[in-house]
C-alpha cells in the first residue's frame, strides 16, 4: 500500500465515523464497518481497472476449464479402437442384444441382432447427455430412459426425444462364426 | 451545516455498465463451459472445441476491455 492509498483508506474510515456521528448509521451498526469502509461514501476508491483484474482472472479460469474439456473430447474421439473379439454369433438370438465394451473397457457398447438376423453395433452412450441406451425389440427401437430418447436400431439415427445426432456406430465383421469389432465409424 | 460525509453520491459520474459487463461475461463463460461439457459427454469433439474457442475469445475481449478502461 503506498502513501496515497493509505491516505485514501484513512479518509474513507473517517467518513464512516462521521456518518456514524451524523446518525446515518444505525446505532447497532457493527464495529467492523468502521474498519472496512466500503460504504457508499467510500466505494469510489475501488477502481474499475482493479475490479476488472478479478473479472479477467475469473474469465481466464473458465477459458482454461473449457479448453481442457475440449482437449479431453478430442482425445476421446482420437481413439477409434482396434479389432476386438465380441462374441460367438450363435449366442445372440434374432431380436436380442449383447452388451460389451468398446473401444476401451470404460465405453459400453451394444451389439444388436435384428429380427431378420442382421447385426448392428453402437456405442451405448446416448448422444443427448450420455446416458446408457438399450434395445427394446418389442418396440423395434433403441431407447434412452433418461429423457425418453429413441433411436432406430438398424441405422442408429435419432427418431424421437431430445437426441439429435445418431448413436456412434461400431464397424463389425463375422469371422468363422465370431463377431468382431473393427473400429469406431468416424 | 451538514457534516462532511465524503463525496456526494449524486455527483459521482458512474454507470452500471461494468455490472452489465460482469453479468454478460460470467454468464457467457458459464454457458461455454456447459456446452464444452456436453461435447465431452456426447463424444462431440467439434462442439467442445467451438465452445473452447469462444471462451478464449471472450477472455481476450475481457483483456482488451481492461486495457481500454483507464480508471
Ligand atoms: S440422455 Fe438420452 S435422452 Fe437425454
Amino acid at each position: 500500500m503506498d502513501d496515497a492509498e493509505r491516505r485514501r483508506a484513512a479518509d474513507a474510515r473517517n467518513s464512516a465515523r462521521e456518518l456514524r456521528r451524523a446518525g446515518l448509521y444505525a446505532e447497532d451498526e457493527p464495529l467492523w464497518k468502521e474498519d472496512f469502509p466500503l460504504t457508499s461514501a467510500g466505494e469510489e476508491y475501488i477502481q474499475r481497472r482493479q475490479f476488472t483484474r478479478y473479472l479477467l482472472a475469473t474469465s481466464a479460469a473458465f477459458a482454461v476449464g473449457t479448453a481442457g474439456a475440449a482437449a479431453w473430447a478430442n482425445l476421446q474421439s482420437a481413439n477409434h479402437g482396434e479389432a476386438q473379439r465380441i462374441v460367438e454369433l450363435d449366442k445372440v438370438a434374432n431380436g436380442s442384444e449383447y452388451l460389451f465394451s468398446y473401444p476401451t473397457d470404460k465405453d459400453p457398447a451394444l451389439l444388436i441382432r435384428l429380427p431378420d438376423g442382421e447385426l448392428r453395433a453402437f456405442s451405448q452412450k446416448c448422444t443427448h447427455l450420455g446416458c446408457v441406451v438399450y434395445y427394446q425389440p418389442e418396440n423395434e427401437r433403441i431407447f434412452c430412459p433418461c429423457h425418453h430418447g429413441v433411436f432406430e436400431p438398424s441405422t442408429g439415427d435419432a427418431t424421437a426425444g431430445p437426441p439429435e445426432r445418431p448413436l456412434q456406430k461400431i464397424d463389425i465383421e463375422v469371422r468363422n462364426g465370431v463377431v468382431w469389432a473393427k473400429g469406431m465409424e468416424v | 451545516m451538514a457534516p462532511n460525509t465524503g463525496p456526494v453520491r449524486a455527483q459521482n459520474n458512474r454507470s452500471g455498465g461494468i455490472l452489465v459487463y460482469l453479468l454478460v461475461l460470467v454468464s457467457l463463460q458459464i454457458f461455454m463451459m456447459v456446452v464444452a461439457v456436453e461435447g465431452v459427454m456426447s463424444h462431440n469433439a467439434s462442439l467442445a472445441t467451438a465452445a473452447a474457442v469462444f471462451s478464449v475469445l471472450t477472455t481476450a475481449m475481457a483483456f482488451g476491455f481492461r486495457w481500454f478502461i483507464t480508471d
